[in-house]
């Protein structure tokens, strides 16, 4: 049985769906959280029937990452994505589509089929159980007629429950309200607060130990547990350059931090977020 | 090598005398920075920007912070500039890989880098994507097996790509029977593909500068 979530009408709505390598598919769940994956939304990406939903997945992209400047070449979603990992989300059917909303996704007007609405993908990373993921998206901004609010974050935990997902690692901005997703799962470990080795260097990397209790959280199940979350010893306003660059070196230094919750839009209509330093009375569990 | 050091405890290869002139260098650290930078503009020369550009994003999301990027400086400071390099990210399976990114200032420094990182990372096995317009299929075939995984690549950027599955070490296919497909005729190259997806094995064993690929069909 699926937890309730804060949309469970759009889920009624959806259908679940992964692209993944096939000598892989014994590894994933196939059924997470109860969300049955049907044999025929489960994408095989080495054969040629991959190609209409490799199209559609690069279009979620690029209307999601595209104004952002950090769309991902089609290559990518294959090398990087589905070949070593998978991409789940959720799925509408172009059948059931407007001819309005046919024309803003760039659906042909006799298109079938599955049309992705959001994915999560992630990669295998430093361990077994660990993953990295690098791509989360969600057309609920883009089309809000279809009333997909909460997607995002009900994509990335049922996805993590399919890629059975330990850890996690992933890298966002500072400013990036992908923030107000990430942390709904628990605290953040931060591997790093500046980063100039990704293309903006305002960015952060975290690691985050995947619970029931942040997955259901997350979802937006009101029977959840309640996350044990850390004081924030002070926050890190999103345009505070120098404090990102001070944190990182007491980081290397040895000291360890979390992201303790979401951040706080402050009245400089700045992201401000919290973060707790790391002492042994403070490991959280959930 | 950029890798976290985290990943640098589980690559065999590393705790090898050979391997003890590699400079390792950690993505997660602000030192990384100019390397990283050089690395960067080093592969947006010499892959081809927009379509297999690779974002800086994307190496550190997807090689650097997952596996490693590993490849080949020059210059009298350390860590030098940058003149080849593959990203090798772990597959689901423990000692599968996937290698991409390969690309080189000098072709002849391609079988090399190759060499490296398979001993570096010592895989079971590992896939690659190539062009067939690439001329990378000599540097793979010299390092073992190779197993052709799809020969027409639609989710691919450029279609007329073969992924292939590489057995390091493992001698070549025997058995069944050889043939011959030209890999420029994207019918012929569909053709196999579709045989693949109908359940034939195929072995790649040799790629002609003529553009025609020598298969041996190994099983169904």
């Amino acid at each position: 049985m699926t937890p309730s979530t804060r949309n469970d009408d759009a889920l009624r709505r959806l259908e679940p769906y992964l692209v993944a390598s096939p000598w892989h598919l014994d590894l994933f769940d196939l059924e997470p959280m109860g969300f049955e994956i049907e044999r025929v939304n489960l994408v095989d990406p080495t054969r040629l029937d991959a190609e209409m939903m490799f199209d559609r997945l690069g279009a979620l992209d690029a209307m999601t990452f595209g104004p952002e400047g950090m769309p991902m070449p089609r290559w990518l979603f294959y090398e990087a994505s589905a070949l070593p990992g998978g991409i789940f989300g959720f799925a509408t059917r172009a059948e059931t589509l407007t001819q309005d909303l046919r024309d803003r996704l760039g659906l042909a007007s006799g298109a079938e089929g599955l049309v992705p609405v959001s994915m999560y993908i992630a990669i295998p990373a430093d361990a077994p159980g660990v993953w990295c993921g690098h791509n989360l998206a969600s057309l609920n901004r883009v089309v809000p007629e279809l009333k997909l609010s909460g997607l995002a974050s009900i994509t990335k935990a049922v996805a993590l429950r399919c890629f059975r997902c330990e850890e996690q690692i992933g890298a966002t901005q500072w400013d990036s309200k992908a923030l107000f997703v990430h942390t709904k799962f628990g605290p953040l470990e931060l591997h790093t607060a500046w980063t100039p080795a990704h293309a903006f260097p305002a960015t952060l990397t975290y690691r985050l130990r995947v619970t029931e209790a942040g997955v259901r959280n997350a979802m937006g199940d009101p029977d959840a547990p309640v996350i044990d979350r850390p004081k924030p010893d002070f926050e890190i306003a999103a345009d505070d350059t120098g404090a990102m660059q001070g944190l990182q070196k007491r980081i290397e230094a040895g000291e360890r931090f979390v992201i303790a919750g979401p951040p706080r839009l402050g009245t400089d209509r700045l992201q401000h977020v919290p973060v707790a330093a790391v002492r042994e009375e403070t490991t959280t569990s959930a | 090598m950029v890798c976290t050091a985290k990943r640098v405890r589980t690559l065999p290869g590393l705790g090898a005398e050979s391997s003890s002139s590699i400079h390792l260098i950690d993505p997660w650290r602000v030192s990384c920075g100019a390397f990283l930078s050089s690395l960067n503009e080093f592969l947006s020369r010499t892959r081809v920007a927009g379509s297999l550009g690779v974002p800086a994003w994307a190496l550190y999301d997807c090689a650097e912070s997952t596996g490693a990027v590993i490849g080949f400086t020059h210059g009298a400071h350390h860590p030098g500039e940058p003149i080849s390099m593959v990203a090798v990210t772990p597959m689901m399976r423990d000692g599968a890989w996937h290698f991409y990114a390969l690309c080189a200032r000098e072709p002849c420094l391609i079988p090399t880098t190759l060499e490296l990182a398979v001993g570096v990372v010592q895989p079971r096995e590992f896939t690659t994507v190539l062009a067939y317009t690439d001329g990378l299929f000599d540097a793979c075939l010299s390092l073992g097996r190779i197993e052709l995984v799809t020969a027409w690549t639609p989710a691919h950027t450029d279609p007329a790509s073969a992924t292939i599955r590489v057995f390091p070490g493992n001698a070549a296919a025997s058995g069944g029977h050889h043939l011959d497909v030209n890999a420029r005729s994207s019918d012929e190259m569909v053709r196999v593909q579709h045989d693949i997806e109908n359940g034939a094995r195929f072995a790649v064993e040799a790629a002609g500068e003529n553009g025609v690929l020598n298969l041996r069909r190994v099983g169904d």
